[in-house]
């Protein structure tokens, strides 16, 4: 199986990029804020910008060592890369932009569902449709490792679940090392193996979303991560919403669509505490006792059972919130999101 | 009321300007009826200049394509030292006279210029000759395509060039399947102008190429030459000058409106196709 090893330098505007990554058959998602450096890891591993100093190799093989001198050009490179906004190529046709990577693209664009688009413009293609076409046009390359800036963040929310669960689908069954960059938590919770969250070109904590989730390195990653992710059992009721049995017993409503083993995210300041269940919209409520409450700023974060919400220091003061009484945690069923697990 | 002065002078200063522009254009069919400008096309001044135009024209196009089309691509593509330097060296022959290009030409080809004994000792003469024509009309108007060309290059998507790098296309093929075809549109634009440009050439080959019938006269040459000796001839060649160059513009804007107003019937195809 593939093997990806990345340590490099590369200055950009203002900072240095200094990154060390590594990944064998698995999705690493690289997370951080817009202008932290993501996408610049990825144009250094397809040989589109040169560190200063490192190196990068592919299963054994040396792409580029600023010691050794090896620096092989992106041609030379097996790279699936599909960058932000896809690039595809507006005057070919969907099939001929796979073939240009070569091969035969008839196998690849029937195995992403986008065979009856071969002869169609990617003007003429929806945001998901690129996506694919982006994926298949990568794929066709016989990369050794998968580069992938962004893929979701052209497409509306509506596509964006469904698209995650293919993807994540697709990347178990290639194989291949991937590395995926998003500003998106939840895109990385939902795709990714691992994470590495990236802040001014430095890797401030990498783990698992729960490691994260459960276990923030600073506020930063807390607010990054923020959302709880608790597991479950999803199954869909009659009334088109998802009903989400929690290990634990709790029950959980979503108007994500879902069946199976899910992760489920909710944002901290997506859950209001009251006092008593009142009579709001929210859909689910979790009557517990605070466990604990911790400031951030001019906010509360407050643990009630096992979620974590977000309050106003205002809200808290008026409340009189004090860890150990019972209070209840809404949030509404349009506030929370499902991922699919396995 | 300073609203209306303000649309009164405007539209007054817009009236002068279109007189002043197409009064005298309007002149040349409004002198000698069309027929007896078609009449004139027969004579063997007017023959004799078209044959030199769309031969020397062509050569020099065909030499400031092949030439020109690489040079714009490497200044559109690559960051160098130098680069705005050697981009605004190209581009100075525009605001120069085109006495001066001939001049410039004579100094460097002239059998007394810089390369004279060097051509001469190879038995090369080029002042004076068709060569010296297409000399002259290729340093005129390259920088006219130059310009056009490195502006469409830069037009193409970086992002596009990177994938394609990605995708295993080394520079031919990155050139070939995907700049050029991207480009295209602008290129062509920058072609068109650029032989314009070049047939109505005038001041370099005067000088450099001289103006002898069937060999180096040119038709603006041929317009000065018969300014004197038969203006109807001159009226007439001037007159095909205006539709060749109206036939130009006008190509131009239907290619660029028709590449635009491509994109709806594509939109339309995709909703239907879905």
């Amino acid at each position: 199986m593939g093997s990806a090893r990345v340590d490099i330098t590369v200055p950009v505007r203002g900072f240095d990029v200094e990154v060390a990554l590594a990944a064998d058959a698995e999705t690493l998602a690289l997370v951080g804020p817009s202008g932290s450096g993501k996408t610049t890891v990825l144009r250094a591993m397809a040989g589109l910008v040169r560190p200063t100093r490192g190196r990068i190799s592919l299963n054994g093989t040396l792409w580029f060592d600023s010691r050794g001198k090896v620096d092989l050009r992106p041609e030379q490179r097996a790279v699936g890369y599909v960058p932000q906004e896809y690039a595809l190529f507006p005057h070919l046709s969907v099939e001929k932009n796979v073939a240009f990577a070569g091969g035969k693209p008839r196998g690849l664009l029937e195995r992403l569902g986008i065979a009856g688009l071969a002869k169609a413009k990617p003007a003429e293609l929806s945001g998901g449709e690129r996506q694919r076409v982006a994926l298949a046009r990568a794929l066709a390359r016989r990369p050794e490792v998968l580069l992938l800036d962004e893929p979701m963040a052209a497409l509306d929310p509506h596509t964006r679940g469904r698209v995650r669960t293919e993807l994540r689908a697709l990347l178990r069954e290639l194989g291949l090392p991937a590395i995926l960059v998003t500003h998106d938590f939840v895109d990385a919770a939902a795709v990714a193996d691992r994470i590495a969250v990236l802040v001014q070109g430095r890797i401030v904590q990498r783990g698992t979303a729960e490691d994260l989730i459960a276990a923030p390195s600073s506020s930063f990653v807390a607010e990054l991560a923020g959302g709880n992710l608790l597991t479950g059992d999803a199954r869909l009721r009659v009334d088109g919403l998802t009903e989400v049995v929690v290990d634990g017993g709790l029950e959980i409503v979503s108007t994500d669509e879902a069946v199976g083993p899910v992760g489920v995210v909710v944002h901290p300041w997506e859950i209001a505490i009251s006092r008593s269940e009142t009579g709001d919209s929210a859909q689910n409520h979790v009557r517990a006792p605070i466990e604990s409450i911790v400031p951030l700023g001019n906010r509360r974060r407050v643990r009630v059972g096992p979620l974590t919400a977000e309050v106003t220091e205002a809200s808290a003061a008026r409340l009189r919130l004090k860890e150990g009484e019972v209070v209840v945690a809404a949030f509404k069923a349009t506030a929370t999101r499902l991922t699919p697990l396995s | 009321m300073s609203r209306l002065l303000f649309a009164a002078m405007t539209a007054v200063a817009a009236g002068v300007a279109f007189v002043f522009l197409l009064l005298p254009l309007a002149a040349i069919f409004l002198r000698v009826p069309l027929a007896d400008l078609l009449h004139q096309l027969g004579n063997d001044v007017f023959r004799d200049a078209l044959l030199v135009s769309l031969k020397t024209s062509l050569i020099a196009h065909l030499a400031v394509l092949v030439f020109g089309t690489p040079t714009a691509y490497l200044l559109a593509r690559k960051r160098f030292f130098g680069r705005g330097a050697l981009i605004t060296l190209i581009e100075l022959p525009l605001v120069l006279p085109p006495a001066v290009a001939g001049i410039a030409l004579l100094a460097a080809f002239g059998r007394l210029g810089l390369l004279g004994d060097e051509l001469d000792a190879l038995g090369i003469s080029i002042g004076f000759t068709q060569t010296a024509v297409v000399l002259a009309v290729a340093f005129v108007e390259s920088p006219f395509y130059v310009r056009g060309a490195i502006a469409a290059f830069e037009n193409v998507d970086p992002d596009l060039i990177a994938a394609a790098r990605t995708l295993g296309a080394g520079p031919w093929r990155v050139f070939g399947r995907i700049a050029l075809p991207l480009a295209v549109g602008g290129l062509g634009a920058a072609s068109a102008l650029a032989l314009a440009r070049g047939l109505g050439e005038f001041g370099a080959t005067i000088i450099f190429a001289g103006s002898l019938q069937g060999v180096t006269q040119t038709l603006p040459l041929a317009i000065y030459a018969e300014l004197d000796q038969d203006f109807d001839v001159a009226l007439a060649i001037s007159a095909l000058f205006v539709l060749v160059g109206a036939a130009i513009l006008i190509s131009l804007k239907v290619f660029a409106w028709a590449r635009h107003g491509s994109i709806s019937p594509f939109r339309f195809a995709a909703s239907t196709l879905r």
